[in-house]
């Protein structure tokens, strides 16, 4: 894989005093870096919010760069093809005023494996400024012009052990301009420097006493802020077409609507697809965490310095660890982001399907990645950060509110523009969650037989068995045609040859399970009605209970209705009804009457003793389909204070609806660690810190839209600064997406004071140090009200 | 009781690439425009009156009625203004022995009218548009050309020659105020006479008109590069 090399930078000042830097990479690009002066409002980045529901599951960004390309003779390529070319990020930095500059300093006293005294002496125009005398960090302002010596001074009598020695290092905008040591022992100045200050310039000095086993420290670099990265959209660009200053906008997209077009798995046997390939590359009875699904999504963006993900959702189902996230401890099978064509699911759709299930948003902040519960958001969010290849590089809490005040020239953030204003939205006196009870189109892996098998001695098609209980000249091989890959079972002189899928999904009491495939009777005579034995077998996870599937009364007569025989062993006799190439069969098993796995097996036997004839010679079926439906449509989970109302808030929810064991649903979240035995699903699901349980997920997270919608909803508008908490030292750090605000509000009408508010739609525009657009409210503290389950049937 | 500063204490000098700082022109009006921007911060507890806080700075410098000198002309101000880039100009004001005080920046020059009526002397008016801060000091300071300033008090009456000594090898006197007043002319050479002034750079001597001696006292302040 190509390196991304930056080729562009564009900078701008910002009214909040900080410089503000878009660097933009080229995959493959070799060559200098080439600065492009920034337009007008040069950085806008609009928060896409699709409504003004608190609870919209994505929150996807874009920035909005202006470049001024008047004189420039390098632009990026706006007709490039490949969404990928240019990965964009953007940062902010502390600038000096004009005239001045700022020195960060660190002092250093290395200790291990001995003490070794040092002491830092700044001196500006020879006046004494700064002086430390153990570890500490610090910084100042002097003038442009200034003379600046530093001193690394040692003012005791040390004997430095081997190895060890004092370092002054000095670096200016990132770049060394000066690193010095001594190993001498003794009183007096080590190592100094002089230099003048220049103007609007970053100096960090490193003032150490190091040796070997600790030579640890690194130049204090001036604070850097990391905003947002993505990829550059050409399909958005736009240039001046006239005379006098050009400007180029572009668009850096934060990846999350590209996961649209991605889908999660590609169905290709080879790097080249075709019409014809649709092979399924992995076992989809397989399980991930849902926390693996979410990294799989995102690394699917293949973003260049990788990317960080905070999950900050803190439901927890019963028995599971809090000390970890909850996403890291459900696994989830494959087989259900599956369509019925066997393709996946594109990652928006999985990822939208995970977040909102759980009363969640996605979206990007800080420059990194957000799962973040709403409810949560009222208070410190407990947070679990992970890297691309999920490593778990920190937990914690994030205190995330922020409060808007009247401008008094000390609040750190407050509207302007006289532009403020409250806007109602109605409450929902009923909320309805959804959740249909469905299964994943095929409960067997590689039914469509198109991925060849791994091991030809024992596998015809990978995971499809071939076995010859009985010695001969039997054939069990592959076909292919009319579009189809074949299992071709030819008896021979065998007795009896068997064949199946060897990975089929457990199935849980009361499924209605259908089988179907393509059956043909090639061999000779050509004019021979297909015929294949069917053995189903269900076997409890205990072993000790096994049901047959069967329509020979107990392999007495070939007309029986289909049934499930309790240890009696029985098979399902499939009997085609033309003499044509091949011809659809399907048939449907009565509900399965416990929970269990299944066996599936093709059969041809030329022994009378064991199965009724006819004797059947030889057989190819195709295109085996697995599928499951259940008594029962959806359930509809409800709270309601009244239900006398053409107010409804209609949601559709996917996961942890199912009655307990009930694991083969799409909607099934499946134990982990200690509590897999058999895959059991996570049920009385709670909020950290609160008693309260709720049966299934989604009984939780009504909970949760009542608490924000069931009242009406008082929003926000207005147009806010400034983004670094002017006027207050401690609140220093950028505002964004994972903030909550509040509003300090003395008014009597609507008082919004106490309420919180998250990002809805919006726009941040950096260099003028604002953020407008709508805040919604939300809100952690429980609304009691009658929540009831209904499974509604399916109708006859 | 503070005493009115004259118009005439009020100079505008333009740094000229070929030329160095020159006086930019004679004008009828010279003014200089600073505005502070303001951000509207109204909100709910400000008692039914707006509030502000504020916002960026810009400034600029209108002339109306210029009158050019031999260094500076409207087609050299057509000229300048044609290549679309800033100058460096310098507002000063002469506080006679208050100093001088100098605002200096660039500046683009964004409008130039030249009116001919029939039977009237034609008027040239330029605007000029800041861009960026600019410095106040009480020295002149230029971006490149070191012009600078110094003083001479006159020890006595009645002196017509004194000699000031930083005046000695430089490139040029650009300009000479006697007690918070423009000379005349500045001449390098000969005998001055009216208000005129003769500047040798050789020698660093001064010589003003025998019809106007020195007093004692008297305050003479020079601009050189």
């Amino acid at each position: 894989m190509s390196v991304y090399l930056r080729h562009y930078t564009t900078q701008a000042q910002a009214k909040s005093g900080k410089l503000y830097t878009c660097d933009i990479y080229e995959n493959g690009y070799v060559g200098s870096v080439v600065n492009i002066p920034a337009g007008n409002r040069p950085f806008e980045q609009n928060v896409l919010a699709s409504s003004d529901d608190a609870f919209d599951p994505i929150l996807a960004s874009e920035l909005r760069a202006n470049l001024d390309i008047t004189d420039a003779t390098d632009i990026p390529d706006l007709t490039t093809t490949n969404d990928r070319k240019y990965w964009g990020k953007l940062y902010a930095q502390d600038y000096p005023l004009a005239d001045t500059s700022t020195i960060s300093w660190k002092l250093y006293e290395t200790s291990s494996p001995a003490f070794l005294d040092v002491n830092l002496e700044i001196w500006v125009n020879g006046v004494l400024t700064v002086s430390e005398f153990s570890n500490n960090t610090g910084s100042l302002t002097v003038n442009a012009g200034d003379t600046i010596l530093i001193k690394n001074v040692d003012l005791i009598s040390t004997t430095n052990p081997a190895g060890s020695g004092w370092r002054l290092r000095i670096e200016q905008n990132g770049g060394s301009i000066y690193s010095g040591s001594n190993t001498s022992s003794g009183i007096g100045i080590k190592v100094s420097y002089t230099f003048v200050a220049g103007n609007q310039s970053n100096y960090g000095v490193l003032a150490e006493s190091y040796q070997t086993g600790d030579d640890s420290q690194t130049v204090p670099q001036f604070p850097t802020y990391e905003i947002f990265q993505g990829y550059l959209l050409m399909d958005s660009a736009r240039l001046s077409f006239s005379t006098g200053r050009k400007f180029l906008d572009i668009s850096i997209i934060d990846g999350l609507g590209m996961l649209k077009s991605i889908l999660y798995q590609d169905n290709y046997l080879s790097a080249t697809p075709t019409p014809q390939n649709g092979a399924v590359m992995v076992d989809i009875n397989t399980t991930e965490t849902l926390l693996q699904v979410c990294l799989n999504c995102l690394n699917k963006l293949v973003l260049p310095n990788g990317f960080k993900l905070n999950i900050a959702c803190n439901i927890y189902a019963d028995l599971m660890v809090t000390t970890s996230d909850p996403f890291s401890q459900i696994l989830y099978y494959m087989r259900n982001w599956q369509n019925a064509d066997t393709t996946f699911f594109d990652c928006y759709t999985i990822l939208q399907t995970i977040v909102k299930s759980f009363g969640c948003q996605l979206f990007q902040a800080n420059n990194e990645y957000w799962i973040a519960n709403v409810n949560e958001r009222c208070a410190d969010l407990r947070y679990f950060k992970y890297d691309q290849t999920g490593a778990l590089v920190s937990s914690g809490t994030y205190s995330p509110n922020r409060t808007i005040k009247p401008y008094d020239g000390t609040a750190p953030h407050y509207f302007v523009n006289n532009s403020q204003a409250k806007v109602i939205r109605k409450g929902y006196p009923v909320i309805d969650i959804t959740s249909e009870y469905k299964y994943a189109p095929n409960l067997l892996d590689n039914g469509n037989l198109k991925r060849p098998a791994a091991i030809s001695a024992t596998e015809v098609y990978y995971n499809w068995e071939k076995i010859f209980p009985m010695p001969g000249t039997s054939v069990i091989n592959t076909n292919n045609y009319d579009g189809y890959n074949w299992v071709h079972m030819d008896l021979s002189t065998s007795t009896s040859i068997h064949s199946g899928p060897t990975s089929i999904a457990p199935v849980s009491s009361q499924d209605i399970l259908t089988l179907s495939f393509l059956l043909a009777g090639r061999a000779t005579p050509s004019s021979t009605i297909p015929t294949v034995i069917m053995s189903v077998k269900l076997t409890s996870p205990n072993g000790t209970d096994i049901y047959y599937l069967d329509n020979t009364n107990g392999r007495t007569s070939l007309d029986g209705t289909i049934e499930w025989l309790h240890t009696t062993v029985g098979c399902k006799y499939v009997i085609g009804s033309t003499t044509s190439d091949y011809e659809q069969i399907s048939f449907q098993m009565p509900p399965c009457p416990i929970d269990g796995t299944l066996e599936i097996r093709f059969i041809l036997t030329s022994s009378t003793a064991i199965y009724s004839s006819p004797t059947l010679t030889n057989c190819e079926y195709a295109n085996v389909v697995l599928s499951a439906t259940n008594q029962y449509q959806t359930r509809d989970t409800k709270a309601y204070n009244t239900l006398i109302t053409q107010y409804k808030k209609q949601i559709t929810n996917s996961f942890g609806y199912c009655p307990l064991a009930t694991n083969s649903l799409s909607g099934a979240m499946l134990r982990t660690g200690t509590y897999a035995t058999y895959p059991l699903v996570w049920t009385n699901w709670y909020r950290y810190g609160v008693t309260e349980a709720y049966a299934t997920l989604p009984r939780l997270v009504i909970q949760q839209y009542v608490n924000c919608l069931t009242s009406a909803q008082i929003n926000m508008e207005g147009d806010l600064m400034s983004l670094f908490g002017d006027n207050d030292a401690s609140v220093y750090s950028l505002f964004t997406l994972i903030d909550t605000l509040k509003f300090q509000d003395t008014t009597g009408l609507l008082n919004v004071s106490g309420k919180y508010y998250i990002f809805g739609n919006c726009r941040i525009n950096y260099t003028d140090d604002e953020f407008s657009g709508t805040f919604l409210n939300v809100s952690g503290t429980d609304i009691t009200e009658t929540i009831t389950d209904i499974d509604i049937l399916k109708s006859k | 009781m503070p005493s009115p500063l004259s118009g005439n204490n009020l100079t505008l000098w333009k740094l000229d690439s070929g030329l160095g700082i020159v006086p930019f022109a004679a004008a009828r009006n010279c003014t200089l425009n600073v505005n502070l921007g303001l951000k509207e911060v109204t909100n709910y507890s400000s008692g039914n009156w707006q509030e502000y806080k504020e916002d960026v700075m810009n400034w600029t410098i209108t002339n109306e009625g210029l009158v050019f000198n031999s260094s500076y002309s409207y087609v050299l101000l057509m000229r300048d203004q044609k290549t679309r880039a800033k100058y460096y100009f310098q507002f000063i004001v002469d506080e006679g022995a208050g100093g001088f005080y100098v605002v200096s920046g660039y500046a683009f020059i964004t409008n130039i009218s030249i009116a001919g009526p029939q039977k009237d002397v034609a008027v040239v008016n330029c605007t000029l548009q800041g861009t960026g801060s600019y410095t106040i000091t009480s020295t002149p300071i230029s971006s490149s050309t070191m012009t600078q300033t110094t003083a001479y008090t006159a020890p006595s009456d009645g002196l017509t020659t004194f000699n000031v000594p930083a005046l000695v090898n430089c490139a040029a006197c650009l300009y000479v105020s006697r007690g918070g007043i423009d000379v005349g002319n500045i001449l390098t050479a000969g005998t001055p006479s009216g208000n005129d002034v003769t500047v040798d750079v050789i020698t660093g001597n001064v010589t003003v008109s025998s019809t106007m001696p020195t007093t004692a006292g008297e305050f003479f302040r020079f601009l050189y590069r």
